[in-house]
């Protein structure tokens, strides 16, 4: 193991770690909008679909125990085109983390702090990403086991409390788009959130076991699903067609619990869930670029790059769209096709290259 | 005067990150930092004076709105 690599993390908390990466923006996004009322059944052949994804990642992780991606392509295509592949990979993963910086400033001046320029939002968020990153991946698993909790308990809670608002008429008539819109609903949620995991490929060396990132990460995707059911079937049920109108779903539906005798803004319940998960999604992601990067250019540390990396982040997430409704539009239409040759295409060539070289090869004893 | 305080920011940052570097004989370490760094402040100088910079993210979806023309899929 490189000095880069520093740390070990558990199996659970690779569970952890992969609930809350997946859960981070969509939590605040209805998962599965173009699916309409039948988002529940597109968010399950999305998870299907990303099962396959994540077969290839694991199968990746099980013949190159203890390399990142970023190893494994060198040691598959040489160090030049193998380089190459994990630059543009890792063009993915720092364009994805100045999307996430982006919905999240988009998020907190749209509907929280209009008055508040949303750089004070994104430099706040990577500098806090920046030190959880310095410290390493040990760290922000172990924040993970504290914030999950919470989001979770969080979902549920509000969940139940709105269960009497439930007007499941929002769920009928089922099936009622086409086939092949369906279809590309889940295409859209396998590319987001689940089939964003494909960043675990930079991560599953730290497991205690490195050959064992199968089966937390199959576990991490159904209970995302579960969750992910959870908070779409919240806004369905509650908004109904209406939540196609609104911009964040889950920030509209939540308006509506009522509580007996008490006044309260139920409101910020979303936001602290968004700012916990929303901050683990940033770090891995900032971790990822930074720890990729380190590793093309054979540095002795990461720590030189977190800074410039971050503020490189802050700056993308600025010129990425001019406006809200550009990145609902990307999200809909532009993510689930840019994202397969990340997500798919350099994963599945990899493994097939790997192959049909018999790569690695074992030391020949004497 | 934005631009001075930018460049003031980034002064700092540097200040902080590259004697450590110098010090522990880091080359390589430092020439990619230098270079992150100047590409940082120079976008950012970019961003603050206003100048049209294309929209990375939105070229994204264009691109693949043409190929769903092309295709005929969309």
């Amino acid at each position: 193991m490189t000095s880069l690599k520093k740390g070990t993390i558990a199996g659970y908390q690779l569970i952890y770690l992969i609930i809350g990466f997946s859960l981070g923006s969509a939590l605040v996004f209805a998962p599965g909008r173009a699916a309409q009322q039948d988002a529940w059944i597109a968010i399950m052949i999305g998870a299907a679909e990303s099962m396959f994804f994540a077969l290839i990642y694991t199968a990746l992780a099980r013949r190159f125990p203890g390399k990142t991606l970023v190893e494994i392509e060198e040691t598959v295509f040489g160090p030049y085109l193998g380089k190459l592949i994990a630059a543009i990979f890792l063009w993915y993963l720092f364009h994805l983390a100045s999307i996430v910086i982006r919905n999240f400033t988009d998020f907190f001046t749209i509907a929280v702090m209009a008055e508040t320029p949303s750089l004070v939002f994104a430099v706040l968020l990577v500098l806090v990403s920046a030190l959880a990153v310095s410290y390493g991946l040990e760290v922000i698993a172990r924040c993970s086991l504290i914030l999950l909790p919470i989001t979770v308990f969080l979902l549920t809670t509000t969940f139940l409390l709105q269960l009497n608002q439930f007007d499941f008429k929002n769920f009928l008539p089922i099936l009622e788009i086409s086939f092949w819109d369906l279809l590309g609903a889940s295409h859209a949620l396998a590319a987001f959130p689940f089939g964003e995991t494909v960043i675990f490929l930079m991560f599953f060396p730290f497991l205690d076991r490195p050959k064992a990132g199968r089966g937390p990460t199959l576990i991490a995707i159904l209970l995302t699903t579960l969750l992910l059911i959870t908070v779409s079937a919240r806004v369905i049920g509650v908004l109904g067609a209406a939540a196609g109108l609104a911009t964040y779903p889950s920030l509209e539906a939540i308006k509506f619990i009522n509580v007996p005798f008490v006044s309260l803004r139920l409101e910020v319940i979303v936001m602290i869930n968004f700012l916990a998960m929303g901050f683990l999604k940033i770090s891995l992601l900032h971790y990822g670029t930074v720890l990729g990067l380190g590793q093309i250019f054979k540095f002795r540390s990461v720590r030189p790059l977190i800074i410039p990396v971050g503020i490189l982040m802050i700056i993308f997430s600025i010129i990425n769209f001019s406006g809200i409704s550009e990145n609902i539009e990307f999200a809909e239409t532009g993510y689930p096709i840019y994202t397969l040759p990340f997500q798919l295409g350099i994963p599945l060539l990899t493994l097939i290259v790997a192959l049909v070289r018999k790569l690695p090869r074992r030391p020949v004893k004497c | 005067m934005l631009v001075v305080l930018l460049v003031f920011i980034f002064l700092i940052i540097a200040l902080f990150d590259a004697p450590g570097l110098v010090r522990k004989k880091y080359w390589r370490e430092l020439a990619v930092y230098s270079g992150l760094m100047l590409t940082a402040l120079l976008l950012s100088i970019l961003v603050v004076i206003g100048a049209p910079l294309p929209a990375v993210t939105t070229e994204i979806t264009n691109l693949v709105k043409a190929v769903y023309r092309l295709t005929g899929l969309k």
